[in-house]
């Protein structure tokens, strides 16, 4: 008999998947800081980003959710540009709490080095910051 | 024909960030005798497999997985399949919550230390494991003794807050130079890390 386990994390496990996230994101961003010093972030894409990301799911109970199913995409994308466990371990988390029926867009990376560089300093920032916000909501901060 | 034997007792263990491990019986089968082992990860969303068993191979019962496809807190069921040149035979299917089996590497100790002014105590301060679940309260178990006794004293704790590694030892012997050691475990796991390296320090004098 194949009992697989349901598809969807318990809260508990909501929870626990964002700590872990949070621990990943913060280091990765880090690492890649120290990688690329002066690189600097790119206001229009935090712009774009932002309004294409959402933070949170808009569930109304606890705990708070990340909007997995639309950061997946990015991290898809940027993933072959950065020789890093920790973004295929950040994917891996995401995708436990991607709705089942949840669509996933494309994303296109730029083409040039530099615009590259700053495109993708910033989801990490963005992703980072976001997390911070859903974890401190979840800790009742 | 001769099926294999049909595999039991396994056994998995989640050794943080570096490998998810399973193991079963019967230990001794047959050289002509290969496993694979599957899985289902992503609380069951994804699922994949890795093999085990030819004849060169020294550990034949036993079959790991890799970073970075083994991520906490999850939930696997894993299923054996013993297979020789006369048929299949499968494993029930078992079901592993990883917050229940990881293992973490052992804490680091840095310092047992008097507190000025404070008798017959010393401060113990120590590195939380990187290697440890973020998202996981880590218990401790201290264990101490005098330097010239054989006889170890043992303490149970908890880790109040993310990273809180500091433990002041009381009710000792005063001016006594003291060997400390540390061990660790996820709140939910059955496996206790190993313990730490051993650290000494003296308490002040009366």
């Amino acid at each position: 008999s194949h009992m697989a386990p349901t598809n969807q994390p318990q809260p508990e496990d909501i929870g626990a998947i964002i700590t872990e996230l949070w621990n990943s994101s913060k280091k990765l961003l880090e690492d890649y800081q120290k990688k690329e010093t002066g690189v600097p972030e790119s206001t229009d894409y935090s712009l774009r980003i932002q309004t294409l990301l959402p933070c949170f799911t808009s569930d109304s109970q606890p705990p708070s959710n990340i909007n997995s199913s639309t950061f997946l995409p990015y991290f898809k994308a940027i993933k072959p540009l950065l020789n890093n466990s920790e973004v295929q371990e950040i994917i891996e988390q995401l995708d436990k709490l991607k709705l089942q029926n949840a669509s996933e867009t494309e994303v296109s990376v730029p083409t040039d080095t530099f615009e590259c560089k700053r495109f993708i300093l910033t989801i990490l920032r963005q992703f980072s910051e976001c997390l911070e916000r859903v974890k401190s909501l979840n800790s009742g901060a | 024909a001769v099926l294999p034997a049909k595999p039991e007792n396994i056994s998995c263990i989640f050794y943080y960030k570096k490998n998810f491990t399973c193991t079963w019986s019967p230990e001794k089968e047959a050289n002509d005798t290969w496993y694979i082992v599957k899985r289902t990860y992503c609380y069951g969303r994804k699922s994949d497999h890795c093999t085990t068993g030819n004849s060169t191979s020294t550990n034949r019962t036993s079959c790991s997985f890799y970073p970075p496809t083994i991520t906490i807190p999850d939930i696997y069921t894993i299923q054996v399949e013993a297979q020789n040149a006369d048929g299949i035979i499968k494993s029930d299917t078992t079901k592993w919550i990883l917050a229940t089996i990881v293992k973490t590497e052992p804490p680091e100790i840095y310092s047992v230390k008097p507190v000025l002014g404070v008798k017959r105590m010393v401060q113990i301060k120590w590195k939380r494991p990187v290697l440890a679940p973020a998202s996981t309260t880590l218990k401790y178990m201290l264990r101490f003794r005098t330097v010239n006794s054989a006889h170890w004293m043992e303490i149970n704790f908890k880790e109040y807050f993310f990273g809180h590694a500091t433990y002041n030892l009381m009710g000792l012997q005063a001016f006594t130079e003291y060997v400390v050691a540390l061990q660790c475990v996820a709140e939910k796991s059955m496996f206790w890390s190993g313990w730490s390296q051993e650290k000494m320090g003296t308490t002040e004098e009366e």
